[in-house]
């Protein structure tokens, strides 16, 4: 009844947003378009609180990813899966390792905030990350600088890594995160979806270009479809759907990211309101903290990580005139909440009374409150963001430093005054 | 006149529903006007089917009691992935290497089935596929809700519910314990699915299958199907070179037709099974493929059961196979001229037949040949090898064969 009326009010702004934005071309699925876009105008404007970090991001897409081999869940695949299959995608779960004290090591033991090395024998992990960050790299730069060959690479990597017969990952993630010896389905590789998320992304970034054709999209609508109804239907996809920290929130983000791309809008409305809302009410405690991830080793990253899921959510939302950043749950719950149980320990995380076995990442909490300055109107916490500042190193030239170049251009308005 | 307009409607209407009542369900695989005339009969008592319908619905009744239809509860084999919702049959010819301690890997006999087979859900997917066919035919022919709402609720069971449902894939069908390679072949099991999807196309007018339950189950279909398209057992199967080849596509129309997918249906048609019938099929009208197998004259007639049921479907969009020759002269109808003398004489076969030939199989397939050709010679030699019908609907259907 609650999640009824929640509904309904939902529905009603979204239906007086669209009557007035009815028009808003959608650019991308996973970023905030607006932000996209102000970005695309600074660097026509040869704005200088933007151009140098933009110079620097082309320089890295073209030296990192446009000679890039494409990649692929068969590229130099050591494991193959159960199935057979080397399609199939398959990874470890990184904290569980082999048992000394049993036979083979099998069943693996749990230990928390540990990777195991044996990770690495499946690259599935590294591929699917980098691939991720190089197609959203690519599909970024072709917006901003409106030249095709970022598209292309774009669509070329794409295409081999979910399109093509040979190489194309087939649309499940049932051995991701597997545990050896471990006889129970878990839900928890699906975790690992969020690249599939930022990949349909970047797809439909490139959705203007000539480089990514009907056929193509097509054909990955199909996969984003037949993927869905794993994620819907699978004992993998419905755990993960129950899960109860973060993994359900990050389950709902590519949930949401795959019917998005699918073309189903109305029931995307309906997920992220029926699914992913409910969420906030049941695992957020009265003073906004997540018991689930204060439990974890790694307990300001994981309270942090699950807001940013929370965040996601609410830029696919914004698509469909959802404002997540303003709901507040009948019992008083909402991501305001979360974010002002986090606040102090972002500006000083030395200050966290959990655990946090590594040193915790500022820029993510910078980040966060902008957005949800930015969302709310509140100034106060636009400050407060460019107090504690964004201040990426994108000195690397690992492929997987990308996220922190893509940001500097989303949010180039961060450190101003 | 106003009374004369109600009563022209009222008369309009009544015809309308009439024709309603009588039309053709729209199945998938079965031939519509068949189902319609197997009515007719059985509404006017008819001799010829009255006692056959009797009889299904007697034995139908077992189906109303709890007996599970899904691949879960009692499973005795489990797949690979863990997953008692993961479909898995055994290759039927394949049996244990008496030379190896383990018995792996399976070693092929050809034409010999394991009775392992029975721990496997193939049987099960065989069950599911008579109960909702024939639940489905006698709430057709009875109106009867109750067969519909039992159709329903086997479809739900063994498709749709979140404990007991079939994944939509068929990875591993057909498996092959001990093989490291990957197969295609057992998609062919995928029949039982498109021939289960007729009980649901039966049973659309019914309260017990809404638009949602039809909905769903497309979603089912349309995911199995682009497993079925798109993954790497799916690319093999599609390069089968035999029987395998031509199912795979039949089965592929058969798909796509229930979820209204007329482009596809018509694509998989004229771009892959007019080219298998080019490539499969020699100059004498025979199909090489069967007739190196050990019971060759089952599988050259098993080949004509495909290309038989490709017609039906290919009909429901207005297509005759039959009426098809291909640039090489290759067609249907070759094919029958090719076997059609060893189903008057099967001791004639020249190929390999190990076990015997049902000579029912022979005779339907000349008496379908002689209907399509009127071809009064097929017809005659179908009577006179004789058809001894069977207590299910797809024999039923052809209840004129044994006239005189």
């Amino acid at each position: 009844m609650k999640q009824l009326k929640i509904f309904w009010i939902f529905l009603f702004s979204a239906l007086l947003l669209n009557s007035c934005s009815s028009k808003v071309e959608i650019i991308s699925i996973l970023y905030d378009d607006a932000l996209l876009k102000s970005a695309k105008e600074a660097i026509a404007a040869n704005d200088s609180s933007i151009m140098p970090d933009f110079m620097e991001f082309r320089h890295y897409t073209d030296s990192v990813f446009m000679n890039m081999e494409p990649l692929s869940v068969v590229k130099d695949k050591k494991r193959v899966a159960p199935s057979k299959d080397p399609r199939d995608y398959i990874t470890l779960s990184p904290y569980w390792r082999p048992d000394s004290t049993a036979e083979n090591g099998v069943p693996y033991i749990r230990r928390d905030g540990e990777r195991n090395p044996d990770v690495y024998e499946y690259l599935e992990r590294a591929n699917s990350t980098t691939f991720a960050e190089a197609v959203q790299s690519l599909a970024v730069m072709y917006y901003l600088s409106e030249e095709e060959k970022y598209a292309e690479k774009a669509a070329q990597m794409l295409r081999v890594w979910f399109l093509d017969t040979i190489t194309g990952m087939n649309p499940n993630m049932t051995y991701s995160q597997t545990v050896p010896g471990m006889a129970e389905i878990r839900g928890t590789g699906i975790i690992d979806a969020r690249r599939i998320a930022g990949a349909l992304n970047a797809a439909k970034i490139i959705e203007g270009s000539a480089a990514w054709t009907e056929k193509d999209k097509a054909e990955l609508k199909d996969w984003a479809n037949s993927f869905r109804y794993w994620l819907e239907h699978s004992v993998n996809g419905l755990k993960e759907a129950k899960a109860a920290n973060n993994h359900g929130l990050w389950y709902e983000v590519t949930h949401q990211a795959v019917v998005m791309y699918g073309g189903d809008y109305e029931y995307l409305r309906k997920i992220i309101v029926e699914n992913q809302l409910p969420r906030i009410d049941i695992q957020m405690q009265p003073d906004g903290s997540l018991p689930m991830e204060l439990a974890r080793t790694l307990g300001l990253h994981y309270s942090t990580f699950a807001l940013e899921a929370l965040n996601n959510s609410d830029n696919i939302a914004g698509k469909v005139g959802l404002n997540l950043w303003e709901y507040k749950a009948q019992n008083g719950r909402s991501m305001l909440l979360g974010l002002e149980f986090l606040k102090p320990y972002w500006i000083e995380p030395q200050t966290w009374p959990h655990m946090q076995i590594k040193p915790f990442n500022q820029d993510r909490g910078a980040l966060l409150l902008y957005t949800a300055g930015k969302r709310t109107n509140n100034k106060e916490y636009i400050e407060l963001a460019r107090k504690i500042g964004y201040n990426p190193d994108i000195s690397g030239t690992e492929n997987t430093d990308a996220l922190p170049r893509i940001n500097s251009l989303l949010y180039y308005k961060i450190n101003m005054k | 006149m106003k009374r004369h307009a109600k009563r022209l409607l009222f008369v309009v209407i009544s015809v309308v529903l009439s024709q309603l009542s009588l039309s053709a369900q729209n199945t998938i695989s079965w031939n519509d006007q068949r189902i319609v005339n197997l009515k007719s009969a059985y509404t006017n008592m008819d001799a010829r089917v009255v006692p056959g319908v009797n009889t299904i619905i007697e034995s139908s009744e077992k189906y109303f009691d709890s007996r599970p239809f899904n691949i879960v509860t009692d499973k005795k084999k489990i797949a690979p992935s863990k997953d008692p919702r993961d479909y898995m049959s055994l290759s039927r010819y394949w049996w244990p290497d008496p030379e190896k301690r383990d018995g792996l890997p399976y070693i092929r006999f050809d034409g010999k089935s394991n009775p392992e087979l029975e721990e496997y859900d193939y049987r099960k997917i065989t069950e599911l596929e008579t109960a909702v066919t024939t639940l489905g035919m006698l709430y057709y022919l009875t109106g009867k809700e109750r067969y519909a709402k039992r159709t329903s609720e086997i479809l739900k069971e063994w498709f749709l519910d979140p404990a007991t449902g079939m994944n939509p894939n068929m990875v591993y069908a057909q498996y092959v314990p001990g093989m490291t390679i990957l197969r295609g072949t057992g998609i062919l099991d995928a029949r039982s699915v498109m021939y289960a999807l007729n009980g649901a196309k039966l049973i659309e007018d019914s309260k017990f299958w809404d638009t949602k339950d039809k909905k769903k189950l497309q979603e089912w279909v349309k995911a199995f199907l682009y497993w079925m398209e798109n993954s790497t057992q799916g690319q093999l199967e599609m390069k089968a070179a035999n029987n395998h080849g031509l199912w795979y596509d039949i089965i592929r129309m058969g798909l796509s037709y229930y979820i209204d997918d007329i482009a596809q249906l018509r694509s998989v048609l004229e771009n892959s099974l007019y080219k298998r019938l080019d490539s499969q099929q020699d100059e004498k009208g025979s199909f090489p493929e069967e007739l190196a197998r050990t019971l060759g004259l089952s599988y050259s007639t098993f080949v004509l059961d495909a290309f038989y049921e490709a017609n039906e479907i290919a009909m429901k969009i207005g297509t005759d196979i039959w009426k098809h020759t291909t640039p090489n002269g290759r067609s249907i109808s070759r094919g029958v001229e090719f076997v059609y003398p060893y189903y008057l004489e099967p001791q004639k076969w020249p190929y390999q037949q190990i076990s015997p030939f049902e000579t029912s199989r022979g005779s339907m397939a000349l008496y379908i040949a002689g209907l399509q050709l009127n071809k009064k010679e097929y017809i005659d030699a179908a009577r006179k090898i004789g058809y001894t019908t069977k207590p299910n609907f797809k024999s039923l259907l052809y209840f004129d064969i044994n006239n005189k």
